[in-house]
């Protein structure tokens, strides 16, 4: 039903979709799951148009939608959007909301568009709510009067854009349990969402998207138990990192030492963890700097929420070998602090890089 | 509580805040008539040494300090005193050039300059001494302190080459051969202009135009507007020109401080007005031969002058306070309705100045809010060079007066164009307005959340469609407070089209003072009449409120 190649959109100099590859067939439910700024919102964005792609194709049925001459508008009229700032008309009554398009676009007698938009209020459960203004409404009914709006369009597909973010979590479910019987009925949807029970029992297969790709994707099950990239299982596992790239030997090591105390304080660790992981970066970096050849290096701190543990990982451009067993002689004092904090060690190598990964030892 | 129950507490507010405003109106119009019973036995603080009452004998007054302690008794006792003239006559000059120490006020309307006079902003006011005796005439509280110190001819002005000033010259060549000068100096200049009768001078309906302008605010005997008709010396002079010229007679009643740049423009093509022949003004018109003197004098408050000076300017008390017959507040207020309101059919005046005012501003208002949405367009315009057009045109138009504005569109760009001053008054408001209203425009669009107009777009209307269906009944609500402001503002600013020769409302009440010289009432009248209009068409203001409100359209709905 919708074809998206090599689909990419830029704002300025920032490549917010870089290579966009899926398809969504007739009755799918996907879910698009990923870490915050990675182009989620821009991806399901640009398959209604309200963002403009900077490249690539989006066939609908076939059709290019983004061949000139195309009639956008009529097209949007088959694809429901339901954001996440619901997004009602202020001025109108609920169900005026529900009665505009259908009436102003579709060319439906008033009456008619009352009594399907009554129907649709019934089935989301606010018909008692009918004659109310948006602003007398709690969050959660909000986007629920702006599903049914959706639906009054009698539209081929929606597409959600994290529809629950912006609710209080006690006004989730009820939204979440409009979108399921939705998906029991068989629509085809297109869900932006941070609910991972949600996102799997309700999906029929989910895009993971990572900068600006989709970096993986596969059935609920598939995904969420066994993730076959390591970003998406650091994802899965709840992991938080924090990235620091060192590009001279002269580096800022106070300014990382800092970036460390805050992503403990902000992960809730221990200030001896704290201590700890800065002790371990000063040593592993000292000992990396110092190899030959020019400096390149990506330090990784990463959290897992699930599991609890600490990571550290030290990718480094040059000849192959492990980084820590060549060490010069006078780091025979770094290398013993590393090994005594060490859980385990580990070293790939990965394209052009050596990685070397230590675990710490649990508090 | 319903909706007309809501409408009806609002109409009794309102009617609420119109009774007190006639209620202030009353009391000021209550104060004015006390004000000018009391005039001329003393001044307000109960002063009555008065020269009717004062037997010992006067000392000179105290030149220099316009202290009317002791009376005035020549000009130059007031050397350093408070002089009111009119704005570039004869005797702006020669106070100037005399007076060099005094303090002068300029006044454009020779209501005003009387007024200042009797309420004791100025001491003394000088012009024409004929102009000056009607008006003593009329001001028993008021006595010529002074006259015939200076003599300056008075001409019809023309643009400079203008092969009509000899025409002129030729019919007041005749005119002064076969008596009929000397017959208009008898009819004009006697004792009482007032009752004075205008000829018939048969006019042509035909030919060419000749449009002469004139200000009112010289008043008789030199020109009047009396039951709706031109009167006076110089409009006898004007008509009887134009019929022997062959011309069509078109009067185009301006502020005198115009005349000079409306006739370099062309608006207008002579001028006849009291002008007096000046050097400075020799360098920039030409000028007829001259068709009168014009004598100066100089009024004073009676109480003011000195009584020896009194009895030598030959004039006697008119009134004392005894024989002024006590009349009560409302025989006051019936007579000043009765002098200014219908004496002379004045209220045509009003009513034409009325109907002019709503024109203008209802008209301009229509404009300058269509204008105003266009400006809006451009400045929201994804095109820098449109936006850079919308805010170009939007400081430029902000930065400028509206007086000027109005003056540069009627005398610089529509310079050429014999076009409908009201027409250009309507442009310029109409600018005016757009530029205030595009920026108000601008914020109640943007006020309303972008998230909207993205989930109309997303169900499939247009841009275009979207913004008329979601975010304009939306950002009207929200400018409308604002807007009825700005509304309400231009319906006060359109007091100035007068500059241009436009006779709305203000100016009706302005030519009304010029023939009563009382300004208390015909102020008041006009400014009540200000606040019914604005009242009555803040009242469609409140109407598109009601409309645009979602919730008392529910409400409508459920009691309908």
């Amino acid at each position: 039903m919708i074809k998206v190649e090599h689909l990419s959109k830029r704002y300025g100099a920032v490549e917010v979709l870089k290579d966009i590859n899926a398809e969504i067939s007739q009755g799918e439910v996907i879910s698009i799951i990923g870490p915050s700024g990675t182009g989620k919102s821009t991806f399901l964005r640009c398959l209604n148009l309200l963002d403009t792609p900077s490249g690539g194709r989006i066939e609908i049925d076939g059709q290019d939608i983004l061949a000139p001459g195309t009639n956008v508008p009529k097209l949007r009229q088959r694809m429901g959007m339901v954001f996440q700032s619901f997004n009602l008309f202020a001025h109108l009554t609920v169900l005026e909301n529900l009665t505009i398009g259908p009436v102003r676009l579709r060319g439906k007698r008033q009456a008619e568009a009352e009594a399907a938009g009554t129907e649709l209020l019934k089935m989301v459960g606010l018909a008692e709510k009918a004659d109310h203004f948006p602003d007398e409404l709690s969050g959660g009914q909000k986007q629920r009067v702006a599903i049914a709006r959706c639906l009054s369009m009698e539209p081929e597909i929606i597409l959600f854009d994290e529809p629950t973010s912006a609710l209080d979590p006690t006004m989730v479910s009820e939204v979440l349990a409009v979108i399921r019987r939705l998906a029991r009925q068989g629509m085809t949807m297109a869900i932006v969402t941070h609910e991972m029970d949600f996102a799997r029992d309700v999906s029929t297969r989910v895009f993971y998207m990572d900068q600006g790709v989709i970096y993986e994707e596969g059935p609920p099950a598939e995904l969420f138990d066994a993730p076959r990239r390591e970003r998406t299982r650091d994802f899965i596992g709840k992991v938080r990192s924090l990235g620091y790239h060192v590009a001279s030997a002269d580096f800022d090591l106070y300014e990382l030492f800092g970036q460390i105390e805050r992503f403990c304080e902000k992960h809730a660790l221990i200030v001896k963890i704290a201590r700890t992981v800065q002790l371990l970066a000063e040593e592993l970096l000292a000992i990396h700097v110092a190899r030959p050849g020019p400096v390149d290096i990506d330090f990784v701190v990463a959290f897992s929420e699930k599991r609890r543990t600490v990571e550290l990982r030290v990718d480094s451009a040059g000849e192959p070998g492990h980084p820590l067993e060549n060490a010069p002689t006078p780091d025979r004092l770094g290398l013993t602090i590393i090994d005594n904090y060490a859980q385990d060690i580990a070293y790939e190598r990965i394209g052009d890089h050596n990685r070397v990964t230590m675990r710490l030892k649990p508090a | 509580m319903t909706i007309p129950a809501i409408h009806q507490s609002y109409a009794r507010q309102k009617s609420f805040v119109l009774a007190v405003w006639l209620l202030i109106a009353a009391c000021l119009t209550l104060w004015s008539c006390e004000q000018s019973r009391v005039s001329p036995t003393g001044d307000a603080q109960g002063n009555t040494q008065t020269p009717a009452q004062s037997d010992v004998p006067m000392k000179p007054g105290q030149p220099g300090t316009g202290n009317a302690a002791n009376g005035w008794r020549s000009l130059d006792d007031l050397a350093r005193g408070r002089i009111a003239v009119m704005t570039g006559a004869a005797p702006d000059l020669y106070v100037t050039h005399t007076f060099p120490l005094a303090q002068i006020t300029r006044f454009n309307s020779k209501a005003d300059f009387v007024l200042a006079l009797k309420t004791g902003k100025v001491d003394v006011a000088i012009d024409n001494d004929l102009v000056i005796r009607a008006i003593a005439k009329e001001n028993p509280d008021l006595a010529i302190l002074a006259d015939d110190f200076y003599n300056t001819p008075l001409g019809a002005a023309f643009r400079k080459g203008d092969e009509r000033r000899q025409r002129f010259d030729r019919v007041l060549e005749t005119i002064q051969a076969d008596g009929t000068l000397a017959e208009m100096r008898n009819r004009w200049f006697g004792d009482d202009p007032q009752i004075a009768v205008m000829p018939v001078i048969p006019t042509l309906k035909t030919g060419e135009t000749l449009r002469i302008g004139t200000s009112i605010f010289t008043g008789l005997p030199y020109i009047a507007l009396i039951d709706g008709q031109y009167q006076g010396f110089e409009v006898e002079l004007m008509q009887r020109f134009a019929a022997q010229a062959g011309f069509r007679l078109e009067i185009v009643l301006m502020e005198f401080d115009a005349l000079i740049a409306a006739l370099a423009v062309g608006k207008i093509d002579m001028i006849v007005a009291t002008l007096s022949i000046t050097e400075e003004r020799l360098a920039k018109v030409d000028f007829s031969k001259p068709y009168d003197y014009d004598r100066s004098a100089a009024l004073v408050q009676k109480r003011n002058l000195a009584l020896s000076a009194l009895a030598t300017s030959g004039q006697a008390l008119l009134a004392s306070p005894e024989n002024i017959p006590a009349s009560s507040f409302f025989d006051d207020l019936r007579a000043s309705f009765q002098a200014n309101f219908f004496l002379e059919q004045r209220w045509r005046l009003i009513l034409n100045g009325l109907w002019v005012t709503v024109l203008i501003s209802v008209t301009s208002t229509v404009f300058g809010t269509l204008l105003g949405g266009l400006i809006c367009y451009l400045r929201m315009s994804s095109q820098s060079l449109w936006q850079r057009l919308g805010s170009g045109y939007i400081f430029l138009v902000r930065g400028l007066p509206v007086l000027l504005l109005l003056m540069l569109i009627f005398y610089v760009a529509f310079a050429s164009f014999n076009i409908d001053p009201v027409i250009v008054a309507i442009i310029a408001f109409g600018i005016n307005f757009s530029a205030y209203v595009s920026e108000m425009f601008r914020t109640g669009i943007e006020s309303i959340d972008r998230g909207q107009t993205e989930a109309g777009i997303a169900i499939g209307f247009t841009p275009a469609q979207t913004f008329l269906n979601i975010v304009l009944p939306q950002a009207t609500r929200r400018i409308l407070p604002v807007y009825r402001g700005e509304f309400i503002s231009l319906v006060k600013m359109t007091s100035i089209v007068g500059y241009i020769g436009v006779q709305d409302l203000t100016k009706a009440g302005d030519i009304i003072r010029s023939r009563t010289f009382e300004a208390f009432f015909p102020l008041l009248m006009v400014a009540t009449i200000y606040f019914l209009i604005i009242w009555v068409l803040g009242l469609a203001l409140d109407d598109l409120d009601r409309r645009t409100n979602p919730k008392a359209r529910r409400t409508a709905r459920a009691t309908a």
